[in-house]
Parts: C-alpha cells; structure tokens; sequence
C-alpha cells in the first residue's frame, strides 16, 4: 500500500502542474456533445431520445483520448522502468495510477454530465441516474482502457491503434451505462441495471490491474 | 526432479508478489465459468456439441488420469513437450497436414452438397434457409478459433510457451475471415427473410463485435516489430477479449430485448426442432469448416515457424 | 436430389440470387484466405533458401 498512496500523491502532483491534461478531455466532452443539436437538429423531443447516446458515446471517447498519455509520459522518462523494477507490488501502483486519473479526469467528466444532459433536455428526473451510471461506468471504462493503453505504450502512432483495441471492449460499459438512462426516460426501473454496471466495475478493478500490470511488464520487453 | 522444478518456477516469477499458480487457477476458474455460461445460453445444436464434448473429455480423464495416472501425465508432458517445441510441431503437422485437407475437402464438399441440392427446403424461409449450411459453421468457427485463441493466450502467458504465441498469429487472420463470412451470408439471408440487408439483430451485432476483436488482434500483432513481444501483447489482448466476449453477448442479448428488434432464428421459430434431414449436412459442414479451420492454421503456424527459427540448423536442412 | 433439374437448383424459387451470392462470396473468401496462407508459405521458404544460398556463397568465398 506504500506504493499506492505514493503514487496517488505523485499523480495528483503532476496533474496540477500541468493542467491541461485534466482539464482537455472535460472540455473535448463538452464540445462533443454540444454539436450533437447543430449536426442533427435542435427539436427537444429528437434530443431527448438521442441524449443518453449522445452523452455516453461522448464520455467514452474522452476518456479514452486521456487515456492515451497515461503510461506514455512515464515511458518517456524512464519513470516507467523505475516503477517496474521497485520493490512494491505492481498491481497497486497501477490501481493509483488509475484511481488518481479517475479523480482527475473521470470525476469531473461525471458532475458536469448533469448540465449536459438538461441542455440536451432530459427531464431533472433522470439526471440522478445518468450521474450514478456515469460514476460506476467510467472507472470501468479506465481500467478497460489502461488495458489497451499499457500495450501501446511504446509504439508510434499508437492512439489510433489504441481506438481499434479498447472501442470494442467498450460496448458493455455503453450498452449498459446508455441502458440505463434509457430506462429512466421510460420510467422503468433503473437499479438492475446500473447493479450490472456496478459488477463490470468489479471484475474491471479485481482483474485489471494483472491485465496492466502485465501489458507494462510485456511492452517494455521484460 | 520436484525440488529442481518448484526452484526453476520460483526463479520465473521472482518479480511477482503472486506465486505464478495463483494467476493460473483463478484465469481458468474464469474460463471454466465463461464455458458454463456458453453452455446454459446457447441453443441446442452447439449445447449439443459442447456438452457431446465435455463428455468424451470427462470419459478421457476418467481412464486416463484416474485409472492410469502414471501413463496419463506422462504421455501429456511429452505431448507438451514435443507440440511446445517448434520442430517436433512442424514435423507432426507435416505429417497431419495431407490428411486434415483430405478430411476437410471431403467433409465441406458433401456438407454442401448434401445441403444445398438434397436437403428438403423450409417451411417458412423456404430455400433461402440453405445459407444455414455456410452461416452457421462460419458464426461457430469464428466463436470457437476466438475461445481457443484465449486458451492460447493463457498458455502463452503463463508458461510463455512460444508455440502457444505462434498459433494466436496463425489462429485471428481466418477467424476474422469466419466473421465476415458470417456476417456477409447472414446480411444476404436477411434480403429474403427480413426484407432488408442490414438489422441490428443481436446475433448479427455480437458477430460485428467477435470481427472488431479479431482485428484488434491482428492490428496490435502488426504493429510491434519484435515477434515475441507482439506475440504476448496478442495473448494478453486475446485473453481480456475472451472475457469481454461473454459479457458483450449478454449486453447484447438484453440490448435486443429493451428495442423490441427482430428475432427470427435461422431455424425457425424459436423453439422448434432442427429436423435430422436438415442437422446432417449441417454437422458435416461444420465440422468441414472447423477441419479447414485446422488447415490454414497449421498452414501459417508452419510459415511463421520457419521464419522465427530461420537461423537454426534443422531450418537450414529442412529449406535446401 | 431434392430439385427437379439443375435448372432449378439454379433457381431455388425465387432464392437462387441471395443462396447462390453468399455462397459464391463465402467460399470465394474463404479459398481466398487458405490461397494467401499458401502463397505465403511458399514464398517464405523460397526467401530462405535464397538467404541461406547467398550465405554459403560469400562462405565459400572467404
């Protein structure tokens, strides 16, 4: 756990020396979905069915343009190999590494969703459950991400590599996390679904953290 | 002979916290709870088949392992052994390559036939029911060289085998092809059946997927130059995909029942009996395709064999 | 046969066109793809006999 607290300070430290890196992927998701009613049609009822797609797609992609640069700073650098070679479990340095960019990233993502989602006029009502849908889907659709992102993170032009592996292994997040507003619209009950988010975010987080560490230990030829 | 083996494997995993088994048991807890649930879930024909499967696997164990344990593991440590070296891999498949393209030709050839020209039609697609006899070995070949691609990986992960690497290279490129032939005669099935090309039906989507996957695959295999660094990214790839194939059939099983979609099954309504006359042709096909399937694998593990070993000597002798 | 005539096996009803172009592209793909396989094996094996010719060459000359 030394290892964890370490780089969760680490991470939060670099982030606030560079801003930019946080504050991108909220600004990509708010120019994404505002162009949503300029490229189709500003009719409420039309943006209010389109709107949990809209706003998931638009979400997911962001996170993973951000996800791009998780390892590849460290690789730049050397940190990566340092962090590889110390003696704290590597399962935990990457759930930091993850934890922090969630905070970072992920979070901020999931309370500017709400205004989002009023502009693109979906009743108060369901705005609680888009926030609960985002706040377990994200995380998951990090972990998922850090998966495909540990083993790019040594190749050129490997953002749009990183797209082809990490899109696909997305579409339960989507499926689910789109569900369940949907579901909200209709009235229907919510809870199961966003139960199922819940234990995809499980199993990401239990078992991910292998899957990373091992693309890392893979992609630095080790 | 125990003692040596425990120090070689704790010398393996010396930079992990986790002793190497642990990884081992808990990824195959997974994929043995992956299978059960393709089992429960899958319609009867496969159901069939994989529980056919599981029980002259369980019978093999029972005399095998059970009865004569000695004999068992030995013979399973040399298979190990000879199929995990390159060379003794290259010259069995040498030796068993003529006789799966025998068994393949023949078994496709009558399949077809059989199912295009001799089979009774449909009582309510009428004849365009016989893209069954292509569609049905495709979308199973393309699922099965998927799971057995994961297996590969986890191979290839754990015991870093390089024949386990060698085969995910040779098993994605046709399980792509497998996709996309399924895909294309599932669009062409819909035309008659459907009245349109394209529906976002829940077995078409899941297959979009499986042919998104393998391209991954392939595309992360392409590009790392290094051959054995790329081929442990694809199993790792491999390995993450076969758990999140599983989940993407579920999600998009329930996606089709939120949006009401079509749901018309290629063997009729829901329900219903394949009828003997019908299943026969389409066993042999799809067993026809699974031994294709075993070809061009071979086939391509062979190429890639002799690339990556171009500098050993039996290499030398075996080209000039 | 289930069909009276090949004419008619050409024909299935009014199927023949969607049976018969999922067919022709299924197994036109799938001979595609054992043809590359092939075709890729030959050519390796063809580059290796040259590469090691080419070797025992400048052997022979040294």
């Amino acid at each position: 756990m030394r290892g964890f607290n370490a780089t969760l300070q680490r991470e939060v430290l670099l982030a606030m020396r560079s801003p930019a890196e946080v504050i991108n992927p909220l600004f990509f998701f708010v120019v994404v979905v505002s162009l949503f009613p300029l490229a189709v049609s500003p009719t409420p009822d039309l943006l209010r069915e389109m709107a949990p797609g809209v706003i998931w797609v638009a979400a997911l992609l962001a996170v993973m343009l951000s996800l791009d640069g998780l390892f590849r700073t460290d690789e730049e650098t050397g940190v990566l190999d340092q962090l590889l070679v110390a003696p704290v479990e590597l399962y935990f340095t990457v759930l930091a590494k993850i934890v922090a960019h969630w905070l970072l990233v992920g979070l901020p993502l999931v309370l500017v969703a709400p205004v989002l989602g009023y502009m693109l006029q979906l009743p108060v009502s369901v705005l609680g459950t888009l926030m609960w849908g985002l706040l377990l889907g994200t995380p998951s659709l990090m972990v998922i991400g850090a998966i495909g992102a540990s083993l790019t993170v040594g190749l050129r032009r490997g953002s749009m590599l990183l797209a082809l592996l990490v899109l696909p292994l997305y579409i339960p997040v989507l499926v689910f996390g789109a569900g369940s507003l949907g579901r909200a619209l209709e009235a229907l009950p919510v809870n199961p679904v966003l139960a199922v988010l819940g234990a995809v975010l499980a199993l990401a987080l239990s078992l991910g953290p292998f899957a990373i560490a091992l693309g890392l230990r893979i992609s630095t030829g080790d | 002979m125990q003692d040596s083996r425990a120090e070689h494997r704790s010398q393996a995993s010396v930079n992990m916290a986790l002793p190497g088994h642990f990884y081992l048991i808990s990824l195959v807890t997974l994929l043995a709870a992956v299978l059960t649930w393709f089992i429960w879930s899958a319609p009867v024909l496969p159901r069939s088949i994989w529980l056919g499967g599981g029980w002259v696997f369980g019978v093999v164990f029972y005399f095998g392992a059970l009865r004569y344990p000695d004999l068992y593991w030995r013979t399973l440590e040399r298979w190990y052994h000879e199929l995990g070296s390159p060379r003794y891999f290259y010259r069995l498949s040498g030796l068993w390559l003529p006789w799966l393209v025998a068994i393949a030709v023949v078994l496709c050839l009558t399949g077809l036939v059989w199912g295009l020209a001799f089979a009774p039609p449909h009582h309510e697609q009428g004849n365009s029911y016989r893209i069954i006899y292509l569609h049905v070995p495709a979308s199973s070949a393309a699922l099965m060289g998927y799971m057995a691609m994961g297996v590969a990986g986890l191979v290839a992960l754990v015991w870093r085998l390089k024949m386990a690497e060698i085969m995910i290279k040779a098993i994605a490129p046709f399980g792509a092809v497998m996709a996309a032939v399924s895909l294309i005669s599932g669009a062409i099935w819909g035309r008659p059946t459907w009245g349109t090309y394209w529906i976002w039906d829940a077995r078409l989507t899941s297959m979009l997927i499986l042919l998104f996957l393998y391209l991954g695959v392939i595309a992360l295999q392409n590009a790392i130059r290094d051959p054995r660094q790329a081929g442990r990214a694809a199993s790792l790839l491999s390995v993450v995909g076969v758990i999140n194939v599983v989940i993407v059939r579920y999600s998009v099983d329930w996606w089709q029942s939120l949006h009401q979609g079509s749901s018309m099954s290629m063997f009729g309504t829901a329900g219903s009996a394949i009828h003997p006359s019908m299943l026969a042709p389409l066993l042999l096909s799809m067993f026809g395709i699974y031994f294709l399937y075993a070809v061009t694998v071979l086939v391509r593990a062979r190429t890639e064999i002799l690339w990556r070993e171009r500098k050993s000597q039996w290499v030398r002798e075996e080209v000039s | 046969m289930y069909f009276d005539s090949f004419a008619a096996l050409w024909q299935m009803g009014v199927h023949g066109p969607f049976v018969w172009s999922a067919f022709g592209i299924g197994v036109a793909l799938i001979l595609l793809n054992v043809g590359v396989a092939v075709s890729r094996g030959r050519r390796v094996r063809r580059d290796l006999k040259n590469i090691i010719r080419r070797q025992k060459m400048m052997q022979e000359r040294q």
